[in-house]
């Protein structure tokens, strides 16, 4: 998952990202309003953070400029900004959540994975359960008996999988998904992936289309 | 008839000159007209008697056997039995004397000379004056003397006085309404200025523009310029506690996160203690800064059909639970309170609603005895018992122990509450769960004088 953090403190934003990144979330960090603007336009992001106090241009500008170039990327405001008064105005602006500062990083990881299971139709169950496949995300192992560990890498795809069932993924989208922009991003890792998956899982859980894509299938109902 | 005792009055005060002066001046011109006409009068009936005496001793006349008085040529009030007019002739060996003396006698004063006027009580109530005055006429020696009843023009200057009086008393009264009608209308815009400083009270009014005396104006202006600046001190010093709460916000954001490290956890008890404090502080902050202080002059009203709807998506968004929420709430509400305060007050306790309540929250407004009263009912478990509701509420004010986000609400909204000078009380809602009751008290648009 492509995670865009707009905020303007660095020691926040480290800790942040530390903890984001062991989440499985691919993340860009911007500091300026303005560059944030125009982020969200060229990547392909699917969840963003955003702090409203930012130099260049106020988080709910950002916020409003994105909505009307018709982004429809799910924002958490992250503020200092705390009362009613500034949550109503926050989500009248366009948000879909808001978490005021100080705040539990574990609260923000709840609040980030409520907004992507609700982007993508799924209930915010602690647990993701597609197509037979029940996968714990605060512990990043498939539930089952045995329980099966999965790598970062692993987990990370199989979560974006799960969340696009039945659906014809490219191997540029994965990567546009998965990898930020710093990160090397190589076709091959991908495949190696999609076959440790398979390995750990049953071969029939994820399809291959030659030259296209791949397609999560999940278990036999 | 208050200002009539107020020594501070202003009416008092110029009904009080406007009537020593009326006084004095009408005092001033009736004495002067008394002297004046008393003077008139004493000179009149002077001439008069010197002019009949000059016509009487004309009438005095000779003929073969002496000289006579010719009746013909003398006034008929000589005639007339005690008629006011008086002569007495006397030369040697005679003495004539007019008809209208009748039997009376003119008794001149002892001391008086001939050729002065003198002044002796006459016949029946009359005051005579009169005068001796001796000639030689047609040979003869005599001693003339003339008296008339003054009082008749005595009278008539008396009564010219007392019109003059009355004429004086009518001015003083018409003096003294004609003043009361036009202090009340000089004073009644400050009574309408009076009325616009309740309305800025009220935040329904930022400056005042009542049409005051030219007189007034300066005092209008610096009322103005110090609202002005009141106004902005207030807007300054919020700014500044809000920078403040929000610079610390950012650290304790960055601490609170750090806490969370793996280090830190593994030392359960120094997490618990780090994380205790911080939120401590940081709820301190949060409460100091949730309370908008409404300043004069600037009222963003609260209007339910328009504020209430963000607010609910909020809280749906937030809780994502699907409660029905029934607003009783009468149309076109306008409360007369600021905007942030209530949204405020309502967010936090929707906020517990949403969180206890199994499917319905019910929301309330209205009038209740001059005060505006606001209800939140859930269908929840409730708070049972007057104790435990009473520990709930102290718990949230008090803020001493690490309590969930729910204490934080309710302190946060009893303060606000404070601020307005209302009341919170809990009660059973007919939905089953808890039902909190707030009472504000009305903010009248003009004070009662």
């Amino acid at each position: 998952m492509r995670l865009l953090l707009v905020e303007d403190n660095v020691a926040l934003a480290d800790e942040l990202l530390t903890r984001l990144r062991r989440e499985g979330y691919a993340c860009d960090w911007l500091v300026d309003g303005r560059d944030a603007a125009r982020a969200a336009s060229d990547e392909e992001y699917d969840i963003a953070i955003l702090d409203l106090g930012l130099p260049g241009k106020s988080g709910l500008e950002v916020l409003k400029e994105w909505r009307s170039l018709s982004i429809s990327l799910p924002v958490l405001i992250l503020t200092a900004r705390n009362s009613w008064s500034d949550r109503i105005e926050g989500l009248e602006a366009g948000a879909d959540d808001y978490l005021g500062k100080p705040f539990h990083p574990d609260e923000l990881v709840l609040r980030l994975r409520g907004l992507i299971r609700r982007s993508h139709n799924a209930e915010a169950t602690p647990q993701l359960a597609v197509r037979g496949i029940v996968l714990d995300e605060s512990r990043q192992q498939v539930v089952g008996d045995p329980v099966i560990e999965l790598t970062a890498g692993e987990f990370s795809l199989l979560r974006y999988l799960m969340l696009h069932p039945d659906q014809l993924l490219s191997k540029s989208r994965l990567n546009e998904h998965l990898y930020s922009l710093e990160a090397e991003r190589n076709s091959n890792v991908i495949e190696v992936f999609v076959s440790r998956l398979r390995d750990k899982l049953g071969s029939g859980v994820i399809e291959t289309r030659r030259g296209q894509g791949y397609i999560f299938r999940g278990l036999a109902p | 008839m208050r200002w009539l005792t107020d020594r501070h009055s202003l009416r008092r005060q110029l009904t009080l000159a406007v009537t020593v002066l009326v006084l004095l001046l009408g005092a001033v011109s009736v004495t002067g007209a008394w002297l004046i006409f008393g003077d008139f009068q004493r000179r009149v009936t002077q001439q008069d008697v010197r002019a009949s005496v000059e016509q009487l001793v004309a009438a005095v006349q000779k003929n073969p056997s002496g000289i006579y008085l010719d009746t013909a040529r003398i006034g008929r009030a000589y005639k007339q039995p005690l008629s006011g007019e008086y002569f007495i002739m006397a030369g040697e060996g005679w003495r004539w004397r007019s008809l209208s003396l009748w039997d009376e006698d003119l008794q001149l004063p002892e001391d008086t000379a001939i050729g002065n006027f003198a002044v002796l009580p006459g016949p029946g109530d009359q005051q005579l004056i009169a005068l001796s005055k001796s000639f030689t006429r047609h040979g003869q020696r005599f001693v003339i003397t003339v008296a008339k009843d003054y009082r008749p023009l005595h009278r008539e200057v008396v009564r010219a006085l007392v019109i003059l009086s009355a004429g004086w008393l009518i001015a003083l009264v018409v003096a003294l309404i004609g003043l009361n009608f036009w202090i009340l209308r000089s004073l009644r815009p400050l009574d309408s200025a009076r009325r616009q400083v309740a309305e800025i009270h009220a935040g329904e009014r930022q400056t005042l523009d009542a049409p005051v005396p030219a007189e007034l104006v300066p005092l209008i202006g610096e009322i103005n310029r110090l609202l002005d600046e009141t106004r902005q001190a207030l807007l300054r010093s919020r700014k500044a506690l809000g920078n403040l709460g929000h610079a610390l916000k950012t650290p304790l954001a960055v601490l609170t996160v750090l806490i969370e490290r793996d280090e830190v956890r593994a030392q359960p008890e120094l997490h618990a203690s780090l994380q205790e404090q911080l939120w401590l502080i940081s709820a301190r902050i949060q409460r100091e800064l949730a309370m908008d202080k409404a300043v004069p002059g600037v009222l963003d009203r609260f209007i339910p059909g328009k504020d209430l709807p963000p607010l609910l998506n909020a809280l749906e968004k937030a809780h994502h639970r699907p409660l029905a929420v029934t607003l009783n709430i009468p149309e076109n509400l306008s409360l007369p309170y600021d905007r942030a305060d209530i949204i405020e007050l309502l967010g936090n306790l929707l906020d517990n609603a949403h969180k206890w309540a199994q499917s319905r929250i019910d929301v309330a407004m209205r009038r209740e005895a001059g005060k505006w009263l606001l209800v939140v009912a859930d269908d929840g478990p409730g708070i049972s018992g007057n104790e435990q509701r009473a520990r709930v509420l102290q718990r949230g004010q008090r803020l001493d122990e690490s309590v969930t986000g729910q204490g934080l609400g309710l302190a946060i909204v009893s303060d606000i509450i404070d601020a307005y000078g209302g009341e919170l009380a809990f009660g059973d809602s007919p939905l089953g769960g808890l039902e909190v009751r707030v009472l504000l008290p009305a903010r009248a648009a003009v004070s009662p004088v």
